[in-house]
C-alpha cells in the first residue's frame, strides 16, 4: 500500500514521527516526491491490515502543527 | 433557492469528498475541523493550500448514504465554527496579550515584593527615607 501526503498539506516531520509510532505494526518505507511525500507500508500485521492506512493518515493528520489565532 | 453543496458523496467506497475553497475556509480552519472528526471518521487532505482544499472524509464504521450525509452537515457546521472561533481569536488577539502581560507584570511586582519579605529586605522604605532592616511587628 502507497500513501501519498501532499507536500503542501502535510509535514516531513510529522510523517517521520507517525512512522516511527507505527513501526512495530508494519514495515514502512519513505520517499520524497516532488509534490508528494511517499509512504509505503508492507507486511502490517494481520489484525491491523485492513485499517493501518486509514489510521496512519489520521495519526499524521493529528501531529501536524499549524498556527491558530 | 439554490444551494451549492461543496460536497459529493461517493456511495461505492462510501466516503465524502469535499471541495474546499481556502479564501472562505482557510487551512487552520480546515485542520481544526478535521482534528475534531479525527475520533469518527478517517480523513484525508490534498490539493493546494491557496487555490482548492480537497477532503476526503470516510466513517470509521460503515456508513449508510444518509449518514454519510448527516456526518457532512455536521462537517459543515463544524468548519462554520472553527472559522468562526479564529476570527474571534485574531480579533482579541492584541487585549489578549494585554491581558496577560498585565498579569505577568503585576506577578513579577507581587514576586519581588515576596522575595523582599522573605530576605528582610525593604526596598521601598530604603528609598523612602525609612529606616532599612527586619521589620518588627508592631504592637497592639
Amino acid at each position: 500500500m502507497e500513501i501519498n501526503f501532499n507536500k503542501n498539506l502535510y509535514s516531513r516531520q510529522a510523517i517521520r514521527r507517525s512512522i516511527k509510532a507505527y513501526r512495530r505494526l508494519a514495515d514502512f518505507d519513505f520517499q520524497e516526491g516532488k509534490n508528494y511525500f511517499k509512504v509505503s507500508l508492507k507486511n502490517a500485521a494481520p489484525d491491523v491490515a485492513r485499517v493501518i492506512g486509514d489510521e496512519f493518515s489520521n495519526y499524521v493528520l493529528s501531529l501536524i502543527k499549524f498556527k491558530q489565532g | 433557492m439554490k444551494q451549492k453543496i461543496n460536497f459529493k458523496i461517493e456511495k461505492k467506497e462510501k466516503s465524502i469528498i469535499f471541495r474546499l475553497k481556502p479564501n472562505i475556509y482557510p487551512l487552520e480552519t480546515i485542520y481544526l475541523t478535521c482534528y475534531a472528526f479525527l475520533d469518527r471518521a478517517y480523513l484525508f487532505l490534498d490539493g493546494h493550500p491557496k487555490k482548492e482544499i480537497i477532503v476526503r472524509l470516510k466513517g470509521k464504521e460503515s456508513l449508510s448514504p444518509r449518514e454519510l450525509e448527516g456526518l457532512a452537515g455536521e462537517f459543515n457546521n463544524e468548519l462554520l465554527s472553527a472559522a468562526l472561533r479564529r476570527k474571534i481569536s485574531q480579533d482579541n488577539k492584541k487585549i489578549r496579550e494585554a491581558v496577560v502581560l498585565r498579569a505577568l507584570a503585576s506577578a513579577q511586582i507581587q514576586k519581588r515584593y515576596l522575595l523582599d519579605d522573605f530576605l528582610n529586605i525593604d526596598v521601598s522604605r530604603k528609598k523612602s527615607g525609612r529606616k532599612t532592616g527586619p521589620r518588627k511587628n508592631k504592637k497592639k
